[in-house]
């Protein structure tokens, strides 16, 4: 039921889902990525129930569930964990299903069962259903889980390997103090910096007063703080640090040899990518949504 | 960046001269304002000098207090302009007494500051001359016809060739001096060493604080050397001498009105004085070179580029070890918007950024309202008109029509059935790679993130253009005349 990071690779794609073979690979391009493990999706199937009329939910936690996470998750020697939905049909290159399914950050060991099973009845959201019928699927939504360990980074951001907007070939990173989920949401401002992709130099940098952001609290959970004044007016990341994210985001785009979105987070000096997956609704892709 | 709402849009410069003129500039008018007591704060932008959009009303005020006190109290200017010489020329000696001092690292922000509110009392000296100029030709002139007749045009002339040659002439007196002076070749190697070092900043063109090499006067020595160098000199002289003659005859022949000689006075003194106070203000980053390369060294940057970066950002640089310096720079010497608001605050626009503000600018001036300026960065490129619909909920999300503009904090995964509709999206967080700005590319509506003021500065229902090609979104004027394009 559960399948160490380490091990997988895009192949297993039904087994953990699209994110967790996303990060197999990712794992395998050398990147630096937090250690974790996958609840498959054959741990979804044992969990879920259909009701009379064919619907289905979300009914008790099989006991194999329950024992797999309680060897599995010690195992990872870490005292919060971020749970992030897996979905079969999630991450390809044709749809991004971004933020459709439920993700949990700093997670305690106690809440992680919760946490899964919150993922788990995501899949039958009502707004999940929808996007499913939007995007005409056939298939079967299935959810696997990844539980990675929680990175507390100082700052963290997004970074695209081309420029979404005009479609030029440069590096676009985002930065954040705090996590980077305040980023990806776009609940602030961040420091944007445009990178030229051969030379890895900064050709533009849009600075932004940044006044709150999202801290991993000790007793799990994450909360908004406000930040301290003289990071205010300073900017997110060195130079050194844009050169080290926009290093690792061209190798990224390399080895996958599609152009790539990237979420990466810092702490402790180290650069962690959290997440990697193709850039959508470019204009030589087909319209994802139907209006 | 503070918010576009709060600044009175006095001073708008694009490229041609640096950012830090323009600062310097700005300074000068306000201390030109302190001294004759004018505002130039009440009225909207006019044009003045082709790139210097300017209050046209505050200007003509101007005009009209020099004329006044023209009238009142023409000996108030030549008393201004004695000071400010004497301000110029013990500043020059303070700064190459401290650019002698050897400037250590710590003391590098506390002497640049220094220096920059030096150069900011100087800008009186930038602005003084252009703004007396056009009032005073026109006064003396009318005096002088009234005098003198078919005369004046010709006594015009003469007042106005400054009495004081200026440093250009010095130093070619200086350099005939050497040539014929007497001594042996150390003699006038030693001459020659303090004359570049006297006029080595007249190749200061600009602000590139560039000197003439001690080679190019040595060069210059042997050349006129070969000529007859003491009838240059004597030439020279003569020709000083007659200026000061013919200028003396004409005060004569004024005589006792005291009125008119005070202009003649006053108009010769304007003349010299600006080519004096820029050969000076030149001059003055001669000393300052030393200091000048260090703080560029320090921020790992050409001397040259200093002058495209504001005084308080250098300092910041000072703090961030240069970070976000280098990056300003680009987009400011290919063009720049400088805004300022009372009291030396200000904004700078550079790139395209300049563009769409002097646009968004003109444009509120022509419409002549006071509306918000709602201003972020493009997601998803395109122009749509729609009607706004405010997301403060997500009850908020039924009320959205197909076409409407979907306006809103930030957005989540929630938002997709009101996206679906919406012609356009406005976001007053985000950056391009967050979630409102994915879904509009996936979506391809235009959409603009990141403008801080939409949900205050729009109102539900309002009729707007949401340009996404500029990331700007404008109220609709008119909104009978205009039929909605979308939706």
């Amino acid at each position: 039921l559960v399948k160490s990071l380490r091990e997988i690779d895009l192949a297993d794609v039904a087994m953990v889902g699209g994110k967790g073979a996303g990060l197999g690979a990712l794992i395998a391009t050398g990147v630096r990525v937090p250690r974790g493990f996958v609840l498959t999706t054959p741990a979804f199937r044992a969990a879920i129930q259909k009701s009379a009329v064919g619907a289905r939910r979300v009914g008790p936690t099989p006991r194999a569930v329950v024992d797999a996470l309680a060897s599995a998750v010690p195992a990872l020697r870490a005292r919060s964990f971020a749970v992030r939905s897996s979905a079969n049909l999630e991450d390809g290159a044709e749809s991004s299903w971004a933020g459709q399914l439920h993700t949990s950050l700093n997670v305690t060991s106690v809440d992680i069962v919760e946490a899964v099973r919150k993922c788990w009845a995501s899949a039958f959201a009502e707004r999940t259903l929808a996007y499913a019928r939007d995007r005409r699927t056939r298939d079967l939504l299935e959810v696997a889980v990844v539980v990675q360990v929680m990175v507390p980074s100082t700052v963290a951001g997004t970074a695209f390997s081309l420029n979404p907007v005009t479609e030029v070939s440069e590096i676009v990173i985002e930065a954040v103090y705090g996590l980077g989920e305040a980023a990806v949401s776009g609940a602030v401002r961040p420091d944007t910096y445009r990178v030229d992709k051969k030379r890895l130099e900064i050709v533009e940098y849009r600075p932004h007063q940044q006044e709150r952001c999202l801290r991993a609290m000790p007793a799990g959970g994450v909360q908004w703080a406000v930040l301290e004044k003289r990071k205010r007016s300073r900017p997110v990341l060195s130079r050194t640090a844009v050169r080290r994210i926009a290093a690792s985001v061209r190798q990224l785009e390399k080895a996958f040899g599609y152009p790539v979105d990237v979420e990466w987070a810092i702490a402790r000096e180290r650069i962690f990518v959290l997440q990697c997956r193709p850039i959508t609704g470019l204009s030589n892709q087909p319209r994802r949504l139907k209006r | 960046m503070k918010p576009l709402e709060a600044i009175r849009w006095r001073f708008i410069h694009e490229r041609k001269r640096s950012p830090f003129f323009a600062f310097v500039f700005l300074g000068g008018c306000s201390s030109l304002r302190t001294d004759i007591g004018f505002d130039y704060t009440s009225s909207p932008v006019g044009i003045f000098d082709g790139n210097i959009l300017w209050e046209e009303d505050a200007w003509m005020r101007v005009d009209r207090r020099i004329r006044s006190r023209l009238n009142t109290n023409p000996r108030w200017f030549l008393r201004a302009m004695a000071s400010c010489r004497k301000l110029l020329a013990r500043r020059i000696v303070e700064w190459s007494a401290a650019a002698k001092r050897e400037h250590s690292v710590a003391a590098l922000p506390a002497r640049f500051e220094h220096y920059v509110n030096s150069l900011l009392g100087f800008g009186a000296f930038v602005s003084w001359p252009a703004i007396l100029q056009g009032p005073l030709e026109e006064v003396l002139h009318n005096e002088l016809a009234k005098r003198f007749g078919d005369a004046a045009e010709a006594i015009y002339h003469t007042v106005t060739d400054p009495i004081d040659p200026g440093p250009s002439v010095y130093e070619r007196i200086s350099l005939l001096r050497i040539a014929t002076g007497k001594g042996d070749a150390k003699k006038r190697e030693r001459s020659i060493i303090r004359h570049s070092e006297r006029f080595g900043w007249m190749k200061n063109v600009g602000y590139f604080a560039e000197w003439y090499p001690l080679d190019h006067y040595r060069h210059e020595l042997e050349r006129v050397r070969k000529d007859d160098p003491a009838d240059a000199l004597r030439e020279g002289i003569a020709e000083v001498a007659a200026k000061r003659r013919r200028f003396s005859a004409v005060l004569r022949r004024i005589g006792s009105d005291i009125r008119l000689s005070t202009y003649v006075r006053i108009a010769n003194e304007a003349v010299s004085f600006r080519s004096f106070r820029s050969e000076l203000y030149y001059a003055s980053y001669g000393p300052m070179r030393p200091l000048l390369s260090a703080v560029a060294n320090r921020l790992e940057l050409e001397p040259q580029d200093l002058v495209y970066l504001m005084p308080d950002e250098i300092l910041r640089a000072f703090r961030t070890k240069g970070l976000g310096a280098l990056e300003k720079i680009g987009p400011r010497r290919h063009s720049y918007v400088f805004a300022s608001k009372p009291g030396f605050r200000y904004v700078i626009r550079a790139g395209a950024d300049a563009a769409t503000l002097t646009a968004t600018v003109l444009g509120r001036l022509r419409s002549d309202d006071g509306d918000l300026v709602v201003r972020g960065q493009p997601a998803f490129k395109g122009k749509v008109r729609g009607r706004v619909v405010i997301i403060r909920s997500l009850d908020d999300l039924a009320r959205v029509k197909r076409g409407d503009i979907l306006v809103s904090h930030a957005t989540n995964v929630n938002y997709l059935p009101g996206l679906r509709k919406a012609a356009g999206l406005v976001t007053e967080e985000g950056g391009i790679l967050c979630h409102a700005a994915v879904v509009s590319r996936e979506l391809r509506i235009p959409a603009v993130i990141g403008t801080g003021n939409a949900t205050r500065a729009l109102s539900d229902g309002q009729l707007v253009d949401v340009d996404a090609d500029a990331g700007s979104v404008i109220p609709v004027r008119d909104a009978r005349k205009h039929g909605r394009r979308r939706g």
